[in-house]
């Protein structure tokens, strides 16, 4: 009793803030849609959202990993350089002549490879897993130049584009079915596994989840892997959907993927994510991304309006938390 | 008198840290403070240094009315702590630790002066009598060494009123010696220094007078010639001894955990325990005794570098806490927050989380078993929240702590080990506390209860265990033990193998 009547000032403040930070993407996702459907003719018809959805593929996948590797306390920033490296690989496979499946499936162990270089390196020895995956992504990014000499590679295999870009599973878009697949697959792992829900007392106290039995590296590693394999999913959209493999096909994924994992509510010092709050806070991106090109907004612009927006979220987590020692 | 404190109360959550105390220090005196473990002797010197406010009472320094808001008003005052953490940077030589916040600088400021730095060190040293090179890197000095850097720090600033918490915890006896002669060197120089310990030999060596507390009041200040070993340990102890109606000899009983030898330099040194399944073996000892190490041992979370352990006659050496758990050893942290629970998990998902695993028969766990099973031992163990689904943090320490036993004893464990159960617990979820580790031994299991409140240990255990120096001193039923021939024993043994590691 005690306890709470002391806390009583503070705590309307931070419940405030925390119910601001809880209303952000739905309330900013509602916010941005009417106001584009209101300032641009081409945004509120089913064509511009059929494309609003299969153009935010990519982010989404990436940005479920995202979640899980943010809810550990730890962050990724090689996605963006790794998508496209894996996309150029995919590509040049083959231009090469490898059959498509065989292709897809090597991308699909590729990301799971880099995803558990990652994690052994951050879980195993204990290095911040944003220095980790900076080191990843200059690699990723050199290779990808490397590689092409610079040049996009095209994809002509038309079995391949259909299936992941034209293709339809009950009347739906592959990349949404993809992204659904995904997101329901990410959910049960989250909320329904053993190690999924160990996840959430490892990001919030991993040396309290080490004494309850948690293997906390394991863990990490194994949050990395499933980043890597949904990298590779991503790389694999993103070459059909632009018909290529190309170096820094994706300049501004990370940001986004970040963004939203961060408009979504999640604490940057783990313990706190949701996987429902991130899809709305990738929708919030999707479509500022969507209806800023719409609109003819200046690619610098766009930056600047989704960094105030990441500043906005971070500050509200951060007020709704309380100074937590 | 040189520093004076009155009607001193402090709260904290769930204890009453100081309740109406008092102390003073005369410049030029060694004054010692004493009292049990939680007696509030670190509450009242933190207060003196400003790393906290009183709720009530008043502090004069030089006769005038002084508070401060913070450590740095305290320093500027002339009070200067050494606690027991040290603060000494290790990546910094001797010279700049001695002089941090203080460098000798020209240019305005701006440029460092690493000569004058070198030199200013040099002359605090040798003022001092401490033979270290000023530009040895903190990081190559013993702990010792550490501490007197700490020390030297403190003096370099002329305080007048130096206080030393436990400062001989982590000195070897040379060291010791250094020290007692600097303490005598300050105290000729017109110092006034409280020195806190827990070593009765240091106490007549080197004070003046004596302050007891116990409970966070004031129990005696006296001249140390005029009290006596016996006086001081009746005056530390000094209230009505419950009855403990439960104790008996669980001579017939199994022996659920034997270890033997069990070594973790450098606080645990060759401990023999035998704990038997339907007892509560209590373990008593002063802060720093190795109790809470032994415990870590038992339970996997740390390795011993020597010894051998076996569980119910079968060879047991736990690799992690997951195998201790396997095998049916929980450990009950001390530190509930920082590692009993995880506080911004749900009640359920904290009592759940080592069970996991038994709630996923089908590989999925499930929601339903999930809840029933938190919310079965939240009624076992009496946790008042209003749903199994409000955080941890949201309730008091009596509930957090039952909350930490719940998530504990549902793994179901043959062997529980529980350091200090009732840490931070008010009175009425203390007693529940009690029953229930009464009613686990009745039901056979066998439980290990590190305290450091003796009356609780009496209360609740069949034999206490006494540790100093990390290793068991001696185990007394309890039926026969008081808090003096407990307290008498560990004060006996810890200077017994003091002398005898030096």
């Amino acid at each position: 009793m005690s306890r709470q009547d002391a806390a009583a000032t503070p705590m309307d403040g931070r419940r405030i803030a925390g119910l601001l930070r809880d209303l952000l993407p739905y309330a900013g996702l509602v916010a941005v849609v009417v106001f584009f459907a209101v300032s641009s003719e081409f945004f509120f018809n089913m064509r511009n959202f059929e494309r609003l959805v299969t153009d935010s593929a990519t982010l989404m996948l990436v940005a479920f990993g995202m979640t899980l590797v943010i809810l550990l306390g730890e962050i990724d920033l090689s996605v963006g350089a790794v998508v496209s490296l894996l996309a150029v690989i995919l590509a040049q496979m083959m231009d090469g002549g490898t059959s498509w499946p065989l292709a897809v499936l090597a991308i699909l162990l590729l990301g799971l490879a880099i995803g558990l270089v990652n994690g052994v390196i951050t879980a195993v020895g204990d290095i911040p897993s944003f220095i980790v995956t900076l080191g990843m992504m200059a690699i990723a990014t050199g290779l990808s130049f490397v590689f092409t000499g610079a040049i996009s590679v095209a994809i002509l295999n038309e079995p391949f584009l259909v299936l992941f870009y034209d293709a339809r599973v009950l009347g739906l878009p592959m990349p949404l079915v993809v992204v659904l697949v995904a997101f329901a697959t990410c959910l049960l792992f989250l909320n329904r596994t053993v190690p999924g829900r160990e996840l959430f007392a490892v990001g919030a106290n991993p040396a309290a989840a080490k004494l309850s039995g948690v293997p906390v590296l394991r863990r990490k590693v194994t949050v990395f892997a499933i980043m890597g394999v949904l990298v590779a999913l991503a790389a694999v959209l993103s070459a059909a959907r632009l018909g290529s493999g190309a170096p820094a096909s994706v300049p501004a994924l990370t940001l986004d993927a970040i963004a939203a994992v961060i408009i979504g509510g999640a604490s940057l010092f783990g313990g706190r994510a949701s996987l429902v709050r991130t899809l709305m806070g990738a929708a919030l991106i999707a479509v500022l991304n969507n209806g800023m090109v719409l609109m003819n907004v200046n690619i610098d612009l766009q930056y600047v309006v989704k960094g105030v927006i990441i500043l906005l979220a971070v500050v509200l987590e951060r007020l709704a938390s309380g100074a937590r020692p | 008198m040189l520093l004076e404190l009155t009607n001193i109360t402090k709260r904290f959550p769930g204890v009453l840290a100081l309740d109406d105390a008092r102390c003073d220090l005369k410049a030029g005196e060694v004054h010692a403070f004493m009292g049990e473990n939680g007696a509030g002797k670190s509450t009242m010197m933190k207060i003196a240094s400003g790393l906290f406010p009183p709720d009530a009472g008043h502090m004069h320094l030089d006769g005038g009315l002084v508070r401060f808001a913070n450590p740095d008003e305290a320093k500027t005052a002339g009070i200067h702590t050494v606690f027991q953490e040290l603060t000494v940077l290790p990546n910094r030589t001797v010279a700049e630790n001695l002089l941090v916040g203080r460098e000798p600088a020209s240019a305005g400021g701006l440029w460092l002066d690493r000569d004058a730095l070198l030199a200013e060190a040099q002359s605090i040293l040798d003022r001092l009598g401490i033979a270290l090179d000023p530009r040895t890197p903190a990081s190559a000095l013993s702990t010792g060494q550490r501490q007197m850097v700490e020390i030297a720090r403190a003096c370099a600033q002329d305080p007048k009123v130096l206080i030393l918490d436990e400062p001989t915890s982590s000195l070897g006896r040379a060291e010791e010696d250094l020290l007692f002669e600097l303490v005598r060197k300050l105290k000729a120089d017109g110092v006034g220094i409280i020195y806190i310990t827990h070593r009765m030999s240091e106490v007549f060596a080197l004070s003046d007078r004596i302050t007891v507390l116990r409970d966070g009041r004031f129990v005696l200040t006296g001249s140390t010639t005029e009290l006596d070993r016996p006086a001081l340990i009746k005056a530390m102890v000094g209230r009505d001894v419950s009855e403990n109606r439960h104790a008996k000899d669980g001579g017939h009983l199994p022996v659920a955990l034997d270890a033997k030898g069990l070594t973790r330099l450098p606080m645990v040194r060759h401990a023999d325990i035998t704990l038997r399944a339907g007892e509560v073996l209590g373990v008593a000892g002063l802060m720093g005794a190795g109790r809470t190490e032994v415990a870590r041992l038992l339970a996997g979370i740390d390795r011993p570098e020597s010894g051998t352990m076996a569980l119910f006659g079968e060879p047991y050496a736990p690799k992690s806490t997951a195998d201790g758990l396997a095998t049916g050893v929980a450990y009950v942290s001390e530190d509930r927050k920082g590692l009993g629970l995880v506080l911004p998990l749900s009640v359920a998902d904290n009592i759940a989380l080592p069970s996991l695993g038994s709630l996923a028969k089908t590989g999925f766990v499930s929601m339903g078993r999930l809840a029933q099973f938190a919310g079965d031992w939240m009624e076992k163990l009496g946790v008042r929240a209003t749903n199994p689904n409000v955080a941890v943090e949201t309730l008091s320490g009596g509930n957090q702590q039952k909350v930490a036993l719940a998530k504990w004893l549902a793994t179901r464990p043959k062997v529980i080990l529980l350091d200090e159960p009732t840490r931070g617990v008010d009175v009425g979820a203390k007693a529940e506390i009690y029953a229930l580790i009464r009613q686990l031994a009745e039901d056979g299991t066998a439980v290990l209860a590190i305290s450091s409140e003796l009356p609780e240990l009496l209360q609740i255990s069949d034999r206490i265990a006494v540790m100093a120096q990390g290793h068991i001193v001696g185990v007394v039923p309890a039926a026969k033990a008081t808090e003096e021939s407990l307290l008498e024993l560990a004060f006996t043994e810890m200077e017994k193998a003091s002398e005898a590691v030096a």
